[in-house]
């Protein structure tokens, strides 16, 4: 369904003498249809640099797209615009994710409009933005409320109602339930599982949250300084990790080392 | 989060000002602020003439009024076109960066680095002591504060989630501007032009009451603060009422501004979970 | 008593644009010399308002009914500036966000040694050795240099631990954490995680420590106080709070974990300002009777140190 291939992003600073800082180094990957690759890391490692990448809200420096097999790595214009559709992006915060002056009705409306799913103003857009509703369950009257009017559950439901209404091919979601209570990411994360069956799309899951990941993805990526660490089916990595960057992410995650009160093996400051 | 005494501030504050204003634009309909009537000149402040009357025999309180009208009216236009330059370059500014962003920000701080008052001076010389160099001066340096309010806001904007968002979901860049960034920023930049306003009717009043700006016999505040000056000792009522006038006025525009920055301020407005 | 810090039916509510918010409502809590008690709950439930209130941090908008009784001492009644003798003296609070909490002109070494001097009065130079010995003391790995930086320049965890080691200067007897790893990775959680455990045996204070992260809680607490809506609703020992959850709440919450299968719970918190007949979680809980809609449920206590607010264990 989707693949890269040796994504690189590089940002340059400096005008004479420049350095060069590598937020992504060659990084490779294929996803299939109703799978999940999950990438984690630490913050900073470079993952959700590889989103913007994913889904063309940044230029790559070097590295190659593809989409169904098609290269999509140098489109423009219309072809770019159907590719934004097709694939689609779940952020962080879900307080600033949505206009704030802008009523979800709107929001939902701002992406069926852009591709003239259907009708502008007719009864099969309100049918549709009903349904949509139902689907994440959210009410009708939620439709007329302000992102601040919500919580950031609900928000998080309306996005995911503005990204299904477009029926993207690939779902890229980044820490989207990082912000939530546990109640709340259990719902979110239910949902867009439940979602992935109905629909089949693609989903490249990004957190640094092991359980999350270890709840959502079928393989997952370990990401460190840009570069990949380690890579394989979710249970091959969570039970014997080859790499010592994985053990030591998993040991801290897991508060492994902290049942001996006192010193705690971490990775030393700068 | 704002609590309710603040609120009830605002909403007074509101109604008089909008009170005040119609008196300021309706009263000349029913006032005797020009009428000369030397026999009844300099007369303290009594029931017929609650201001008093100046060496003319003219109503200090109607007068009042009408000077007030001009430098609200003054100070709305001038305002209103630094407001348009202003969120104008502001916006392209930051949007675009670049070239264009070093540019407009070199310009802006060469503006800075004149004293205002010694440009205001050389501006009257080059085209003359009137209302129209004065709005020129006033305009010279008002937008400034819009372009940089602008910028700021623009930039921060520009890098927000759901602008992203939208640009995901295949909106463009027309779209994206219009619809999500422009709306933003009037938000955060309509305080600003009402407290603009206050600072522009009090910077008229003052260059008025320098003799740059508005010229007699026309009704001003700052010129009739001026002319009250001459007579602080004998008539006091001809220096001190306009000022009050001016005063009420200005606290109120700000009364005003804070209000509409209430209303508008999204985050203010709901959000308990923040508690 | 021998509690150092004992709450009495505490409540702050809110005045707020829309009605009185009642963040926290009738909390009891003792904790003993030496205790860190964690205060866990989600979003809005009161439990950093819980935390300001003890040291008066709320904002002007909160009024606090109830008593909060440290070291003998009501500090209800005491006046801001005899608030001011124990806030870091004698209670320490360490907030969810270095950022805003450091000054951002002054190098790190300089805060911290202002607090030591203030705290201790002693010498510019003494104050420095001393700060030296702290920063070690929590495994910074070069203290000197750390010192010469200002806040910009420090990560979100090292700011984190400038904030413990400003906070174990004066010694405190007891200190109060608001989710001191909020946003933290886990690499670095641990890093702070390893501060706050050599503050508390620097310093042999009781705490309380406040967090959304169940995990964590169980890492570093005693006891974990469990709050819905404004009140406590389940309090026990650490580990029995997860092998004997008794709350339908707790149960609940327990199963969304990921690792537990993400099971739901139905419906929404409900709003401080209106709240429920009864029970406060009766309309999302499966055991809920008639009884539960009407009565509002007390603490019990099933066995002699886990209580529970929840009539079925009546």
């Amino acid at each position: 369904m989707i693949r890269v291939e040796g994504l690189t992003k590089v940002y340059t600073s400096g005008l004479i003498k420049k350095t060069y800082n590598k937020a992504v180094d060659s990084i490779s990957f294929e996803v299939e249809s109703g799978r999940t690759l999950g990438l984690i890391g630490e913050s900073g490692c470079g993952k959700s640099t590889v989103a913007l990448m994913l889904t063309k809200l940044l230029e790559p420096t070097s590295g190659k797209i593809f989409l169904d097999g098609k290269d999509v790595s140098r489109i423009r214009g219309s072809e770019l615009k159907q590719y934004h559709r097709d694939v689609q992006i779940i952020f962080q915060n879900p307080e600033n994710a949505l206009d704030p002056r802008m009523k979800i009705k709107n929001s939902i409306l701002e992406a069926i409009r852009n591709y003239h799913i259907v009708p502008k103003g007719s009864a099969s857009e309100r049918d549709l933005l009903n349904e949509l509703m139902m689907m994440v369950g959210l009410q009708q009257e939620h439709l007329d409320r302000y992102p601040w009017e919500l919580s950031g559950g609900q928000i998080q439901r309306a996005i995911i109602a503005r990204v299904i209404a477009l029926n993207p091919k690939v779902l890229v979601t980044d820490e989207p339930t990082s912000m939530l209570d546990v109640s709340v990411q259990a719902q979110i994360l239910t949902l867009l599982k439940e979602l992935q069956k109905e629909h089949g799309f693609a989903m490249l899951f990004i957190s640094h949250d092991l359980d999350v990941v270890r709840a959502m993805a079928d393989d997952i990526i370990v990401m460190n300084h840009g570069q990949e660490v380690e890579r394989g089916s979710v249970d091959s990595v969570f039970l014997s990790p080859q790499k010592e960057y994985t053990k030591n992410l998993i040991k801290a995650f897991y508060y492994e080392n902290e049942d001996n009160s006192g010193g705690i093996e971490v990775a030393t400051d700068k | 989060m704002k609590n309710k005494n603040d609120r009830k501030l605002y909403i007074g504050g509101t109604i008089l000002f909008v009170l005040l204003l119609l008196v300021a634009f309706s009263g000349p309909l029913f006032s005797k602020g020009d009428i000369i009537n030397t026999d009844n000149a300099t007369q303290p402040p009594s029931l017929q003439h609650l201001f008093g009357t100046d060496p003319l025999g003219r109503d200090v309180l109607s007068r009042s009024f009408i000077g007030m009208r001009l430098s609200l009216l003054l100070g709305f236009i001038a305002q209103l076109i630094c407001f348009v330059i202003g969120v104008i370059v502001g916006s392209i500014s930051a949007y675009f960066g670049g070239i264009l962003d070093k540019a407009f920000v070199f310009l802006q701080n060469v503006i800075l680095s004149f004293p205002s008052m010694v440009l205001i001076f050389c501006i009257s010389m080059l085209l003359g002591t009137g209302v129209f160099s004065m709005m020129v001066a006033l305009c010279i340096f008002g937008w400034l504060s819009y372009a940089r309010l602008t910028r700021s806001q623009v930039r921060a904007l520009k890098d927000a989630a759901f602008i992203k968002g939208a640009k995901a979901v295949g909106s463009s860049t027309f779209a994206i501007i219009f619809r999500h960034i422009v709306p933003n920023v009037i938000r955060t930049v309509v305080p600003m032009f009402t407290l603009m306003i206050g600072h522009a009717v009090l910077g008229i009043a003052g260059l008025s009451f320098l003799g740059f700006g508005v010229q007699p016999p026309n009704a001003e505040i700052g010129l009739m603060i001026r002319d009250g000056m001459t007579y602080i000792r004998t008539f006091p009522w001809l220096f001190v009422f306009p000022g009050l006038v001016l005063a009420v006025y200005s606290v109120l525009l700000n009364v005003v501004s804070d209000a509409l920055q209430d209303r508008l301020d999204i985050h203010d407005s709901a959000n308990i979970s923040s508690i | 008593m021998d509690s150092i810090l004992t709450l009495k039916n505490v409540s702050t509510t809110f005045n707020s644009r829309d009605g009185y918010v009642k963040a926290v409502s009738g909390v009891d809590l003792d904790i003993a010399p030496g205790e860190i008690v964690g205060l866990v709950g989600e979003t809005g439930c009161g439990k950093s308002v819980l935390g300001q209130t003890i040291l008066r941090l709320t904002p002007s908008t909160a009024t606090t009914e109830g008593s909060i009784i440290f070291n003998g001492e009501e500090l209800t009644g005491l006046t801001e500036e005899q608030l001011q003798e124990i806030r870091g003296r004698r209670i320490a609070y360490i907030n969810q966000n270095p950022s805003e909490s450091l000054d951002p002109v002054m190098n790190v070494g300089n805060q911290i040694m202002e607090s030591i001097i203030l705290y201790e009065n002693i010498s510019k130079k003494d104050a420095y050795e001393k700060a030296k010995d702290i920063l070690k003391s929590l495994s910074f790995e070069d203290p000197e240099t750390i010192m010469t930086k200002y806040p910009v320049e420090l990560s979100g965890g090292m700011k984190q631990r400038i904030m413990v080691a400003m906070a174990m200067c004066g010694r405190p007897p007891f200190m109060i954490a608001d989710e001191p790893t909020k946003g933290l990775d886990a690499l670095i959680r641990g890093q702070v995680i390893d501060s706050l455990r050599r503050f508390i045996d620097y310093a042999h204070c009781a705490g309380l420590i406040i967090t959304h992260d169940l995990k964590f809680a169980r890492v570093i607490c005693d006891r974990i106080a469990l709050m819905y809506a404004g009140e406590i609703v389940e309090i026990a020992p650490k580990d029995e709070l997860f092998t004997k959850p008794l709350h339908p709440y707790l149960d609940g919450l327990i199963a969304s974990m990921p690792q537990n299968g993400m099971k739901v719970i139905e419906g929404m918190p409900c709003s401080l300002i209106e709240l429920p007949s009864g029970c406060r979680f009766h309309e999302r809980c499966r055991y809920c009777t008639e009884q539960c809609e009407q009565i509002h449920p007390g603490m019990v206590k099933p066995s002699p140190d886990h209580e529970v607010r929840c009539i079925r264990y009546d």
